[in-house]
């Protein structure tokens, strides 16, 4: 009989830990190759809300992932920013973010020197920022900036005076690869960056683009036998019938119905039992 | 037993050394670069197609090593002119100034960058002297302006003057320029007025189109080089044609290519 005690194993929001990613295996393989490749590439990951933007991108950045990529936290430090953080958006409040949460990167003494010069102005420049992670390629260390709900961004650009993008384009674009870029926008950045006038290449094609898609059926079954296997709950056939048509896939939604089924689950036992 | 990294790359600017083919366009910009005049290279292409791809591969040192150009006489320096946003001229020559100052630093020129980093403002003139003492040491600047349709675009067409100061540069042999752009020079700067004759009369043009067969090869060949993978001939015109040569959509069809050869060996 199951304890009353079996607490839900499903989500019923927010992003799950890596280690419990199911499937994405080759998106997770893009994203990765292009960091590990020497030119250092940058990825854009588009989908709607609750599709698993935010968990790929927990899962990419844990270190068990990533070293399978040679990517060590020794010199590869993998920054995450949700975007919405940045009440006002502007060059330099999001740079003064980025500065502020790259605190703890794999410095050495010339680096820390460099950032704790930069982090003291309150206006920084397109070539500071550059010279900043120049002098990280030149240690042989790379930021990885992970940058989620990046449409809030976008949102706040000017589309005629688009220079907080400008920069950061040209410092993934530079000879010296110190900077990565991954973002998240839930509609594809092409689409977003449709009406900006960029007098020059635009902004989205200095990445590589990753389309998430809700979850086919094995993946679902994966999801529930993994959630399942720590307690004594077993979903029928028909309850994964019912869970993945009524969620169509889409992750969070499956989570949430298989969430809900759990707690009948564990009420009827708990009924039964009393 | 280690991961296999997938060598194909589509997520911006190649690095040099996976750098292949442009053969014919390289040997064009080294002669000019190599001869007695200070030359000024136009190239053009469309998006993707690898021009700032090719402007690292001229400005990474092993280049030059190759073509016999020593780093004490030719300095490259590289600049994305969208890194200079908002544009403006003194933000531009703030730019240069910092970038030669640090990819040139075996030059000792940071004395006299400073002095003029110092000042409330630095007029083309400044720079102009301080090119002009470089250039009577019998040293050369090679300047690589990437994006150069965005200082275009954020010009004046009635008084073009940053384009007209770096035709001055030009004309005076201070440096050696080569600008990439979506379209050629001619075409962004038709309708701007400027004294004398028009400005993309100082560019000689270079353009970048898709890959020849043999340069997709090559790029295959490198790319594999060190893996267990190989791709049939058939697989080689099959990307050929779908990418029709366009290195962009080159490296993504043999990125998804590669990816089911290793799926196939690990089922």
């Amino acid at each position: 009989m199951m304890s009353n005690t079996t607490s839900n194993p499903f989500q019923h929001e927010g992003a799950v830990p890596p280690d419990r990613l199911i499937g994405r295996e080759k998106e997770v393989n893009i994203i990765l190759d292009l960091i590990a490749n020497p030119a250092r590439g940058s990825s854009a990951i588009a989908g709607e809300q609750g599709i698993g933007k935010t968990s790929l991108l927990s899962h990419i950045s844990a270190p068990a992932v990533s070293r399978d990529w040679g990517l060590s936290p020794e010199w590869c430090s993998f920054i995450k920013i949700d975007c919405q953080t940045i009440t006002s958006p502007t060059k330099i409040t999001f740079w003064s973010k980025v500065l502020d949460t790259m605190e703890r990167s794999p410095f050495d003494e010339e680096l820390r020197r460099e950032y704790e010069r930069l982090r003291a102005k309150d206006l920084i420049t397109g070539f500071e920022l550059r010279q900043l992670f120049d002098k990280f390629a030149e240690a042989n260390k790379l930021i990885v900036l992970l940058l989620d709900d990046f449409h809030w961004i976008i949102d706040h650009v000017n589309p005629d005076k688009p220079d907080l993008l400008n920069t950061m384009r040209s410092l993934i674009n530079r000879p010296l690869r110190g900077l990565s870029i991954v973002i998240t926008t839930p509609d594809p950045l092409d689409a977003l960056c449709n009406n900006i006038d960029f007098s020059g290449s635009p902004f989205q094609t200095s990445f590589a683009f990753v389309q998430l898609g809700p979850f086919t059926w094995d993946e679902a079954n994966e999801l529930i036998d993994r959630a399942l296997a720590s307690t004594e709950v077993r979903f029928t056939e028909s309850d994964r019938r019912s869970v993945y048509e009524a969620s169509k896939g889409h992750p969070a939604r499956l989570q949430k119905a298989c969430y809900d089924l759990f707690e009948n689950y564990a009420k009827g036992s708990a009924d039964k039992g009393s | 037993m280690p991961r296999q990294i997938n060598p194909f790359f589509y997520g911006g600017p190649v690095h040099p050394s996976r750098f292949i083919g442009r053969e014919e366009e390289i040997k064009t910009i080294m002669n000019r670069i190599a001869g007695p005049a200070t030359e000024a290279i136009a190239l053009y292409g469309e998006r993707r197609i690898g021009k700032t791809s090719l402007l690292h591969y001229l400005a990474a040192p092993a280049t030059r090593n190759s073509w016999e150009l020593s780093a004490d006489q030719y300095g490259f320096v590289y600049l994305d002119c969208q890194e200079v946003s908002p544009f403006s001229l003194l933000l531009f020559l703030h730019s240069l100034l910092s970038l030669i100052k640090r990819q040139l630093a075996d030059w000792n020129l940071e004395m006299d960058i400073r002095k003029l980093e110092e000042k409330d403002s630095i007029s083309v003139t400044d720079l102009g002297i301080l090119l002009g003492d470089i250039v009577r040491e019998n040293r050369e600047i090679v300047l690589l302006l990437d994006e150069f349709d965005y200082i275009i675009g954020n010009t004046d067409p009635a008084k073009p003057y940053p384009l007209s100061a770096l035709r001055s540069l030009v004309n005076r042999q201070c440096l050696t320029l080569i600008v990439a752009s979506y379209e050629p020079v001619a075409a962004l700067t038709q309708g701007m007025y400027f004294e004398g004759p028009p400005f993309h009369n100082i560019f000689a043009s270079v353009s970048l189109g898709p890959f020849s067969e043999q340069e997709a090869n090559q790029l295959i060949d490198k790319a594999l080089q060190g893996t267990k993978v190989i791709f049939s001939e058939d697989d080689r015109k099959f990307v050929y044609e779908i990418s029709k040569g366009h290195p962009y959509w080159l490296q993504n069809a043999c990125y998804k290519l590669f990816n089911r050869y290793i799926e196939s060996t690990t089922v």
